[in-house]
């Protein structure tokens, strides 16, 4: 169901800590939405899937992962490409409906591609941090970036309830489909509300029930977590801040990726 | 014509209901500021609120991550959608409409924080927009369309649905308009993409939200007549005292 557990990258990538791969991420997300070039993109689509190729992902999972956020891209870069008052002359192809000149004109094409491959960019990258953190991970980028104790505690808190709740919801949807709960429209609408509801009242049960299990324990408001003394590697830094440089470099101050496009 | 309109409903009724979140890198990196800016202060009001009533009531702790992780798995949910694509609730409405909109200000960003690193849907850099449009600007709507229809003493059922189904499309609306101020259109401007972004979201988001204001009702009807302490739980969450 959830990412993490569908696409695991079976070795760790370059071996770094905690918050060096959070700051590999912020190299390679600024790369990303700071670049207007296509090219720059592809460059670092094609880095980051390579990257997953070589760590245990194989094409197909590769693939599904990178289809998982198309509708939303997909959809949005529709928006874009088509204008509402487009010109019939500079236009691919354009229909009239409603007194409206739908059309898809060059300049809208090039925008929607430009944000298409960027918005993609975007998203490995963010693929790179989810694949390659744990929560115990996340939680502890959270202490260093002194993320409010409370938001932490609720957040390892969640993710706990989340599990058990999953298992829960989908033994209770089994059980319906197996009723013919979803075989009507009318009958599914029915079903989903028992689900809910029923998640909800079980999400009360666990909640009083983890109370009582934390107070037998000891528990008086606070949660302790397991702190990871990882100090950050001056060289592995210094190495990701350079790269990430050396790119934003080369995309503003040379013609290197317009050399490429001429190629 | 007609032609042409049944290839694009075909083309865009299969996407899933997620399409709601804006991905990560869609945003220009001022308007993902920009965003966050405005998103913040109710963010820290909010966290303000909950440290209040954990430090005064420890055990709603528990309570308060369960009801995060209800929400994301309410998200997580497939909804028997009317157009026949696979669809899956918000859960504004009925996130608003137990645990009110200031619980729900931050709630609603674990949520989404959830959403991006277990779903891979949204994004870290988009976050301030989602959170404005999904756990501000909806639940803000639903909890005053309920408040307003109970002051106008309207049928219970009738003003959840309400409640739900157009805090569901404010979130929509709102999200069309973040996308139509970063990606105006090159002829019409904001206007245009506006009504560009909001009537393709549409084909999906209106069926959508009449489905979720139907299963709110439904949901909180069984609830109210099932739960015991219901009016406690309520008000424990809703009206913490300052």
């Amino acid at each position: 169901m959830f990412i993490s557990e569908q696409y695991i990258l079976r070795k760790p990538i370059f071996g770094l800590y905690s918050m060096e791969k959070f700051i590999l991420f912020m190299v390679l997300l600024n790369c990303a939405l700071l670049s207007g070039n296509l090219y720059m993109h592809l460059f670092l689509i094609s880095l980051i899937s390579i990257g997953f190729l070589t760590h245990g992902i194989d094409l197909i999972k590769l693939l599904r992962l990178i289809a998982l956020p198309s509708g939303f891209i997909v959809l949005g870069s529709i928006s874009i490409a088509f204008s509402l008052h487009a010109d019939p002359e500079n236009s691919l192809f354009c229909f009239d409906s409603m007194g409206l000149c739908i059309g898809l004109e060059t300049a809208g094409l090039h925008k929607a591609l430009d944000l298409f491959f960027k918005a993609m960019a975007a998203v490995m990258a963010l693929n790179y941090l989810i694949l390659s953190c744990s929560l115990s991970e996340l939680n502890d980028i959270g202490r260093k970036l002194k993320i409010p104790l409370i938001l932490r505690e609720l957040f390892v808190l969640t993710y706990r309830y989340i599990s058990l709740l999953f298992t829960f919801t989908g033994q209770v949807h089994i059980a319906q489909r197996n009723r013919l709960g979803y075989a009507r429209r009318k009958q599914s609408i029915l079903s989903v509300g028992m689900l809910f509801s029923s998640v909800f009242i079980k999400s009360l049960l666990f909640s009083n029930r983890s109370l009582e299990a934390l107070q037998s324990r000891g528990y008086h408001g606070e949660f302790y977590f397991r702190q990871q003394k990882e100090a950050l590697r001056l060289k592995q830094v210094l190495s990701m801040l350079v790269f990430g440089i050396l790119l934003l470099f080369l995309d503003n101050y040379s013609n290197l990726f317009d050399l490429i496009s001429h190629i | 014509m007609r032609k042409k309109l049944f290839v694009l409903l075909a083309f865009l009724l299969p996407f899933q209901g997620f399409s709601m979140h804006i991905m990560e890198g869609y945003l220009p990196a001022g308007w993902s500021v920009f965003w966050t800016v405005v998103y913040l202060p109710f963010f820290v009001w909010g966290v303000k609120v909950i440290q209040k009533i954990v430090i005064k009531h420890p055990e709603l702790k528990m309570l308060l991550a369960l009801a995060a992780a209800f929400a994301f798995v309410l998200s997580a949910l497939k909804l028997p959608s009317v157009t026949g694509s696979s669809s899956h609730p918000t859960g504004v409405g009925l996130g608003a409409l137990l645990f009110g909109p200031i619980v729900m200000s931050v709630l609603g960003v674990l949520v989404l924080i959830f959403q991006v690193l277990l779903l891979a849907h949204g994004g870290i850099t988009t976050l301030g927009a989602n959170a404005f449009s999904m756990a501000l600007a909806g639940p803000v709507v639903t909890f005053g369309i309920y408040k307003l229809c109970a002051k106008l003493k309207c049928n219970r059922s009738v003003s959840i649905f309400l409640a739900a189904c157009l805090g569901d499309l404010t979130t929509y609306t709102v999200t069309a308009l973040q996308l139509a101020l970063a990606h105006p259109d090159t002829h019409t401007g904001v206007a245009g993409a506006f009504v560009k972004f909001a009537s393709i979201f549409s084909l999906t988001q209106i069926p959508i939200a009449v489905v979720e204001g139907l299963i709110t009702v439904l949901v909180m009807n069984i609830l109210i007549k099932n739960v015991p302490d219901w009016e406690g739980i309520k008000l424990n969450l809703q009206a913490p005292k300052l």
